[in-house]
């Protein structure tokens, strides 16, 4: 927590009172933007702030297994590995003795795929595996009996069995205990509510009770997040909560082995750094440091980056790789200042390598409305950020199977039609580069197959509305006739796939979703007096279908009939998501573009009385639907994780 | 760190500075050492506020 003394407040007042001389509205944002400023202060590890080259013994905690799940091996394996990589070939150029915990080497394929390139210095004693037994064979005896049979940790164990293996370390005390030591010390300190909470959380009342608990019920399985989530929370847990834990029980992890060790850590990673403190008892090994000084010498990294271990010990001891560990040490020695910018560098890199970013577009105030109750009631809280120019809102959801963090940001349209759309797309995606963006909102379905309130996926935008061109009707010289040209904006084929097994893969979130949209329908129809023949409409389905989308509101029955002159498949009818796709197509990096609509209507006559008598309740129903069912597909499919 | 007092600290902090050093950079580090202090100080005798609570109050200017 950073705390402020009265004497920094009046300066800060002095400040904005001096500026509102000229501008309040300036004043407030700079006042702001400073305490916002500061705040970072709570993530920059100033514990680390002495660092140094040769370290004597290093502990390589970012190879350890949960760490690297935790880290989202699964998204970004070559990112993670090649970081992973070089750093231990790092730790092998400063240090003589290098660590990684014996569990991860048997589990983790990565950290094993990684230290099989330095076998030749297993014989040598350069790198040894630790573990809490006496020997390697008890090891794993132990380590079998913590997870449960057949399970892919169990069977690794006998696959590595056989292969070659480093020297082992007897770890003095068990890792275990260490962690249950300080988990009970969180709880007598009286902290446990203070870990979680924060200005936007509170955690459940019953948590310290059950706190208390959780190592009795363990029983002697692994004291890792997977296992102690459960017991600490009914629900699934939430991005904050299963972070909070990850950070508090990685913590107690690492430190257990660095105290032990009295070693070091490699700090200043840049995939793989951590958000907290790993307590150290050498000098730490800086890798963007590192990177940084002998990116000066030519060719040294990719000499490095593929040395065999001989010919790593042989560039270690080169003059030009003492000239690279001189200057990491004068960088050490330089002041504070110079350190702690470059640390909030580091923590830019850090969230654009790691960003998975969904951009969402709703082009009109009613559909937002919609959007930010149900988002609100899925217990997330869309922050807003005004440095864009416009604003935007923000709020991270977590995958239900990876647990990554993909964030969410929205754009308000604020009107309908296409050119106000493409420019809210450009601008936004100027500014932010979205692995998917989707066009979200309510449509007019052109077929009686797909019902009020239903979703429609667009498997196919058809811009019907460019290179539009007029002809004269034949044999009436006074009128004209439009003649389709238009553009059409096909979704990526696997994007559709994941989105078409949804419903299979994860029939009970399907399920889920149908049935809060049945709830929601019952509650809603309550405030509107006379509905009726509604029942049919409870229950949304899913339809993937081609999608008309131009300039003109669909509300005349020869209009639908033009559009589907063109194309029999035509199934439904809006205004925005074809600018926004050719926004995201035609740029250098063309982005993933998806639409979601629900059904408001039917684009013809029969629109302005079903608005009329219906009080708009299928227009909310279906914007709420077609929400709900994004969050699902965010959460449980592959849509935005996929590359 | 309070075992030096003022003159040896500030002795010491211009000690470690470059032989190229100006007036003003020396005035400067003093000011900071000076605010440093302070801020220890109010510290110290609890005049102090969270960041919410500030936040809180920013709304009100």
């Amino acid at each position: 927590m950073v705390i402020w003394t009265t004497r920094a407040r009046a300066d800060l007042k002095a400040i904005h009172e001096y500026i509102a001389h000229d501008s309040t509205q300036n004043a407030k944002k700079i006042v702001q933007g400073i305490t916002s400023k500061v705040e970072t202060l709570m993530i920059i590890p100033i514990d680390q702030l002495s660092q140094s080259t040769i370290t004597q013994r290093v502990f390589l905690h970012f190879l350890g297994i949960h760490y690297l799940n935790e880290r989202g091996i699964q998204r970004i394996y070559k990112v993670i590995y090649n970081e992973a990589d070089l750093a231990t070939r790092f730790c092998i150029l400063c240090s003589d003795n290098i660590f990684v915990t014996a569990a991860s080497y048997i589990e983790s394929p990565l950290c094993f795929r990684i230290m099989k390139n330095f076998s030749m210095l297993f014989d040598y004693g350069y790198i040894s595996l630790v573990g809490g037994s006496d020997n390697l064979e008890e090891f794993f005896d132990n380590k079998i009996k913590q997870y449960s049979v057949n399970s892919y940790q169990k069977n690794s164990y006998y696959n590595t069995l056989l292969s070659q293996i480093p020297s082992y370390i007897s770890k003095p005390t068990s890792t275990t205990e260490n962690i249950i030591v300080e988990w009970s010390d969180i709880l007598h300190k009286g902290e446990v509510y203070k870990e979680f909470e924060t200005m936007r959380y509170r955690p459940p009342l019953e948590l310290e009770k059950r706190w208390e608990m959780v190592p009795q019920i363990l029983e002697g399985r692994a004291f890792i997040v997977d296992n102690v989530a459960p017991i600490l929370f009914d629900k699934k847990p939430n991005l904050h909560e299963i972070n909070t834990l990850h950070r508090l029980i990685n913590i107690a992890y690492f430190n257990s082995f660095t105290k032990d060790l009295k070693s070091g850590i490699v700090c200043d990673l840049i995939s793989l750094a951590p958000w907290y403190i790993i307590p150290s008892y050498d000098k730490n090994i800086s890798y963007k440091t590192i990177l940084q000084k002998a990116q000066r010498k030519k060719d040294l990294i990719e000499k490095i980056k593929i040395a065999s271990s001989e010919e790593l010990l042989e560039i270690k001891a080169t003059q030009e790789w003492l000239d690279v560990l001189r200057d990491v040490d004068a960088e050490a020695q330089q002041n504070k200042e110079t350190y702690l910018q470059y640390m909030s560098g580091r923590f830019v890199m850090n969230s654009v390598l790691n960003r998975q970013c969904v951009a969402i577009f709703i082009a009109l105030d009613e559909e937002f409305r919609q959007f930010i109750d149900i988002i609100r009631k899925n217990n997330l809280t869309p922050k807003v950020i005004d440095d864009i120019g416009g604003y935007i809102y923000q709020f991270n959801i977590s995958h239900n199977k990876t647990g990554s963090n993909i964030e969410v940001v929205v754009k308000l349209i604020g009107d309908m039609g296409p050119e106000i759309s493409s420019s809210a797309a450009s601008n936004l995606f100027s500014k932010y580069t979205p692995t998917l963006a989707i066009s979200i909102g309510i449509a007019a379905s052109l077929s009686s197959d797909i019902k009020l309130c239903d979703v429609i996926i667009a498997t196919q935008i058809d811009s019907y509305g460019s290179n539009i061109k007029t002809v004269t009707r034949k044999g009436a010289k006074n009128t004209f006739d439009l003649a389709h040209r238009g553009t059409v904006y096909r979704a990526n084929h696997s994007l559709i796939e994941a989105i078409a097994n949804f419903e299979f893969m994860y029939a009970d979130d399907y399920n889920d979703w149908q049935n809060e949209c049945s709830l929601d329908f019952k509650t809603q129809q309550q405030n509107v007096s006379n509905l009726v023949d509604y029942e049919k409409y409870i229950t949304p389905d899913v339809h993937r279908v081609h999608l008309a989308s131009g300039p003109f509101l669909g509300a005349s029955t020869p209009f639908k009939e033009w559009l589907q002159k063109r194309d029999q498949t035509i199934k439904a009818l809006e205004m925005e998501s074809a600018s926004i796709a050719s926004i995201a197509a035609n740029r250098d990096n063309p982005i993933q573009f998806l639409s979601v609509r629900g059904i408001s209507d039917y684009g013809d006559e029969s629109k302005a009385n079903l608005d009329e008598y219906s009080k708009k309740i299928y227009r909310s129903i279906a914007m709420r639907n077609a929400t709900r069912y994004l969050i699902y597909l965010i959460k449980c499919t592959d849509i935005v994780t996929n590359e | 760190m309070a075992t030096l007092n003022a003159k040896q600290e500030a002795m010491d902090t211009i000690q470690r500075l470059p032989d190229s050093v100006d007036f003003d950079e020396i005035v400067y580090r003093l000011h900071v050492l000076n605010k440093i202090h302070q801020g220890l100080k109010d510290v110290e005798e609890g005049r102090l506020i969270t960041t919410e609570e500030l936040r809180c109050e920013i709304e009100e200017w």
